[in-house]
């Protein structure tokens, strides 16, 4: 399944991931600044341009608000951010930016990207854990990192990303 | 799970939820055979499932648990072990469905594995010829025709039988309930787009479109409409078993088990109404014996009644027991530090019994097992919160107890407060909204501020004020005092204080959507919703605003902020002004209801002194200045006190500040008109002593030591002597509440009304006033004077009326001897120190 399937996906509706064989799976990957990461493919349901995000007082700085999906309320959630690579204030400068809706236990959500690429399909042989490099933040928002021919790959936990709360001494640093 | 299962567990459950209730009625009336038919009938019909879905366990159990009920049917007496042992086998039919239903698998046997050898003999022993309940009596009674009766075939006809309801699943209605929500939210959407291009071919099928949609929605609410009954037939069984572990007679009378409610709030309301009960059961009724001393009858009574009223759902809890402790509630909030001293003495009842439902309270001197845990009643009052309902309590001291819950009758669509702040705008849910009003009134800012929190005054209130920006991190004010906007005044279960916004935009039914995990936990939000414009708003929880802003038991007008504890509750609000020349003066702020600015000719001169037009009465007021000193001023301030009853005013030169401070009086007043000095933020300041001044303005309220009017109960059936009396008591000081016979006058002083003497005409229909003064003083404990009226009174008591406690007698004509009457019975009363000499004297210990 390419980018261009993906959007075409009706929106929001669960539909069971795509078997792969179990030696390899499938990837959607998404750009955050100028990195590629991976989300897993059977949770992702549509990509779209967010339109009036409207803020959420009190919430964590990664939580960019709420929005009106086709009548669903979702919540915004920047990776940037979330992933320590950008500064919450960076982040906002894009009234509209590109966002791709994922279902986590049940609720949708809005994840803020800058940019969107194919599904790559990898071989769990690839895996090589979470590097040491990498720093706290990246880690626990990180299940493992693959090595594919275009890079390297860090596949975003979902869950962490948007349910975990952070931890006090994270730092705004970039992961390379 | 196989359809004809399930429906059958649905069924059952409800026919077992009958039964229990049908069970104690016949044990309170043994000889009502209707209830024991149909709880036979009820098991009977279970039993005759069973055998056709193949649930042997069910069966037997059912199966005896019904041959010892026939028993019971036939001989009229269910002793209460043979009660026990009913309800105790129902029990048991209740676990093994729960068991089934755990199960929920198609498989054959799906009855959960447990023996029921020892109970099912039990049953038959009871059941049996010779069982052993039957006395040596009963045995000799027991006649031919009865014994036919047991050979009866049991009734064929089955208790539903209602064609014209189908059974729906939850899961569907729930469904299209969400459909029509969407629904709701597109025609907003269409009508908010029509109303900016006028269309004549569309506008008519919109606006029949829009009329459907209401009616759709009305009628998807009313379909998940069910009956309160539903919860309220669990009660007989809890009440009965309350009274069996408790060792009381508790008697339980429902009214309007049909009142209907929404599915979701039934299931909301259940575990309140359930608690509410333990308590008024553990705490509220007294032991047989202390019954039987305080002259009741040795049972107690619990009545649960539920009634529509102006689009809320009421349900009122209530008992005949002790009623709440108002001295016991006290030091148990002092004690848990609940709240501050100065704060407690400044409440009313009403509020005192409210402290009974704030986190971590219980009087109970021992733990049970029934309640007195601590935990409970906090969490019934932000449970009914939560779904912007409202608890009140009413209690009368040895006559009972009574808890009203108010509450929405739904939850999935609300009328809603569309308001802006910084720019951004919020919902809040109307069912807590009283009113909006401006910060500004006259010019004057109505916000002030006072140990760091902010205030408004609001006719006699002094409310808390949450600012919305600062609660939620908006933005922060430069300076709150001058800002202008609105306040929008905010009840919820436990707080009541002031929301600053900026406007209030519309005014729109919303479609409440629940939140997710990230924005749930903060606290602040019910949920969001989509406007007709198509934008996301998030729809704030007023109970929840309140928590964050640290407000705590916040109501009436008597703010009570949740202090760091080093603080210290020996703090007093102190309201410091200035009164023409000389030190700088300072009076408890909460004795002070508000501060008014009036013009020089808004203040006359009357018989007895000064006098102010507020409100269109004229009130007695004192200067503290010399007025004439100042001839050009344009504006006097004036402190009004007197927080209940008849008000009074002091006029000053200027309210300087309201601080919290420390209260050490340095030098004993040598002045009548200070009570001390004492050094606040470095400048000697006197603080004033209001009894004083009390006693100057108000000399007959003062003389009477008593900050309160009288009140008196007048209780005449024929209208005449009421139109004509009303007014000779009122001229003569006295509040008057009418009754317009002894049982609306006794039903009225049960209910809490507050009095101080009865007055009551002799010769009545129905109940006369001998009977009612016998009623009061027997029925309620009450003390207050009763003085009869007569037409033709000749002097002196009749043996009839000082028997039943009426102290005097006078005639109806004779208005001199009325006022004398009653100015003797209330000079008579041992009279309390004045209520706020004492809260001064209060206030300065502190």
């Amino acid at each position: 399944m390419n980018r261009a399937e993906l959007l075409r996906r009706p929106t929001l509706e669960a539909r069971p991931a795509p078997r792969a064989p179990a030696s390899s799976e499938q990837f959607f990957t998404v750009l955050i600044g100028r990195e590629r990461f991976g989300l897993p493919i059977g949770s992702v349901r549509t990509v779209f341009r967010a339109q009036a995000i409207v803020p959420a007082p009190l919430t964590p700085p990664w939580v960019r608000g709420l929005i009106n999906l086709r009548g669903h309320i979702v919540t915004a959630i920047s990776l940037s951010v979330r992933l320590g690579m950008e500064s919450p204030a960076a982040d906002s400068s894009e009234a509209n930016p590109l966002a791709v809706g994922v279902e986590i236990e049940g609720d949708t959500f809005a994840l803020i990207v800058d940019g969107v690429g194919d599904v790559a399909e990898i071989s769990a042989d690839d895996s090589i854990g979470t590097p040491a490099g990498m720093t706290p933040m990246a880690r626990r928002m990180t299940t493992c990192v693959y090595i594919t021919p275009s890079g390297i790959l860090p596949i975003i936990d979902l869950h962490a990303a948007v349910f975990n709360a952070p931890e006090r001494d994270c730092k705004i640093e970039s992961i390379s | 799970m196989d359809e004809l299962l399930q429906d059958f567990l649905a069924e059952s459950a409800e026919n077992i939820d009958a039964c229990a209730a049908q069970l104690v009625d016949f044990e309170s009336d043994p000889s009502n055979p209707d209830a024991i038919a149909d709880i036979f009938r009820l098991l009977h019909t279970i039993k005759g499932t069973c055998g056709f879905l193949d649930l042997p366990r069910l069966e037997r159990l059912t199966h005896a648990a019904e041959s010892l009920i026939g028993r019971v049917r036939q001989e009229g007496i269910a002793a209460p072990h043979v009660v026990t042992l009913i309800l105790e086998a129902i029990d048991r039919v209740r676990v093994i469905l729960a068991g089934i239903e755990a199960e929920g698998v198609e498989a054959e046997g799906v009855e959960p594995a447990g023996a029921d050898a020892d109970l099912i003999a039990r049953l038959e022993v009871a059941a049996g010829p010779s069982g052993e309940t039957r006395s040596a009596l009963e045995e000799q009674t027991r006649d031919t025709s009865s014994a036919a009766e047991i050979r009866d075939a049991p009734p064929a006809r089955t208790p539903y039988q209602e064609a014209a309801s189908i059974r729906v699943s939850v899961h569907s209605l729930e469904r299209i309930m969400r459909l029509v929500s969407e629904l709701v939210l597109t025609r907003n959407q269409l009508l908010d787009a029509a109303s900016h291009h006028a269309n004549a071919r569309i506008d008519p099928p919109l606006q029949r479109l829009s009329a459907l949609t209401s009616d759709l929605q009305d009628g998807v609410m009313r379909a998940r409409m069910q009956p309160i009954g539903r919860i309220f037939s669990k009660l007989p069984r809890l009440v009965r078993d309350l009274g069996a572990e408790l060792g009381k007679n508790i008697h339980l009378t429902i009214e309007g088990a049909e009142t209907e409610l929404d599915r979701q709030l039934i299931e909301i309301l259940s575990d309140p109404l359930t608690h509410i009960i333990r308590n008024c059961a553990d705490h509220g009724l007294e032991n047989p014996s202390q019954r039987i001393a305080a002259g009741k009858s040795a049972t107690g009574r619990i009545h649960v009644r539920a009634w529509h009223e102006a689009g809320s759902l009421i349900v009122e809890i209530g008992d005949d027991g002790r009623g709440l402790d108002v001295d016991k509630i006290r030091s148990a909030a002092l004690q848990k530090g609940l709240v501050g001293a100065e704060a407690l003495a400044a409440m009313k009842d009403a509020e005192i019994f409210r402290l009974i439902m704030a986190p971590g309270f219980s009087t109970a001197a021992a733990v049970t097992n029934i309640s007195g845990r601590g935990i409970g009643l906090d969490v019934v009052a932000s449970n009914v919160a939560r779904v912007g309902g409202a608890i009140e309590i009413a209690s009368t001291r040895g006559a009972g107890a009574r808890f009203t819950l108010r509450l929405p009758l739904t939850l999935a669509i609300a009328p809603a407060l569309v308001v802006r702040c910084a720019g951004q705008r919020f919902a809040l849910p109307q069912q807590s909204v009283v009113e909006a009003i401006s910060t500004h009134q006259n010019g004057a800012s109505r916000l002030t501020r006072a140990g760091g929190a902010l205030f408004a005054r609001l006719r006699d209130e002094v409310l808390p004020i949450v600012d919305l920006r600062a609660v939620l991190r908006l933005e922060v004010l430069d300076d709150a005092l001058s800002f202008n906007g609105l306040i929008v005044l905010m009840r919820t279960g436990a707080a009541s204080y002031g929301l600053l916004i900026d406007e209030v935009s519309d005014v729109q039914e919303i479609v409440v959507k629940p939140t997710d995990k990230t924005l749930s936990s903060i606290g602040a939000y019910a949920g969001s919703t989509i406007l007709g414009d198509g934008a996301v708003v998030l729809i704030l929880d007023p109970s929840g605003l309140a928590d964050l802003s640290g407000l705590e038991n916040v109501s009436d007008g008597q703010p009570e902020i949740n202090r760091p504890a080093a603080h210290g509750p020996s703090n007093t609000s102190l309201l410091l002004f200035r009164a023409g020349d000389g030190p700088q003066k300072a009076v408890p702020l909460s004795l002070v209801s508000r501060i008014v600015m009036a013009k020089p000719d808004s203040i006359v001169r009357v018989e007895s002194g000064l006098a102010h037009n507020y409100c269109g009465k004229l009130m007695p007021v004192i200067p503290l200045v010399d007025m004439a000193d100042e001839p050009e001023r344009d504006e006097w301030a004036i402190m009004i006190v007197g927080v209940s009853g008849e008000p009074m005013g002091l006029v000053v030169s200027s309210i300087v500040d309201m601080v919290s401070e420390r209260l050490e009086l340095d030098v004993a007043g040598g002045s009548r008109r200070i009570l001390g000095s004492c050094l606040i933020r470095g400048e000697t300041t006197e603080v004033i002593d209001l009894a004083h001044y009390m006693e100057l303005a108000r000399p007959e309220a003062f003389q009477r030591r008593h900050s309160r009017k009288f009140a008196v109960l007048l209780v005449d059936d024929r209208e005449f002597f009421r139109e004509m009396l009303r007014p000779v008591l009122a001229a003569a000081g006295y509040d008057v509440i009418v009754a317009h016979g002894a049982r609306q006058a006794f039903t009225m002083a049960r209910e809490g009304a507050v009095f101080d003497v009865v007055l009551t005409d002799i010769e009545m229909p129905d109940m006369d006033g001998y009977g009612l003064a016998a009623a009061l003083r027997e029925d309620l404990r009450l003390q207050v004077p009763i003085i009869g009226m007569d037409s033709y009174a000749g002097a002196g008591v009749s043996q009839t009326a000082s028997a039943v406690g009426i102290g005097a007698v006078v005639g109806k004509f004779d208005r001199r001897g009325l006022i004398g009457a009653l100015n003797a019975a209330l000079q008579e009363r041992p009279f309390k120190e004045h209520a706020l000499e004492q809260r001064v004297r209060k206030e300065i210990a502190a």
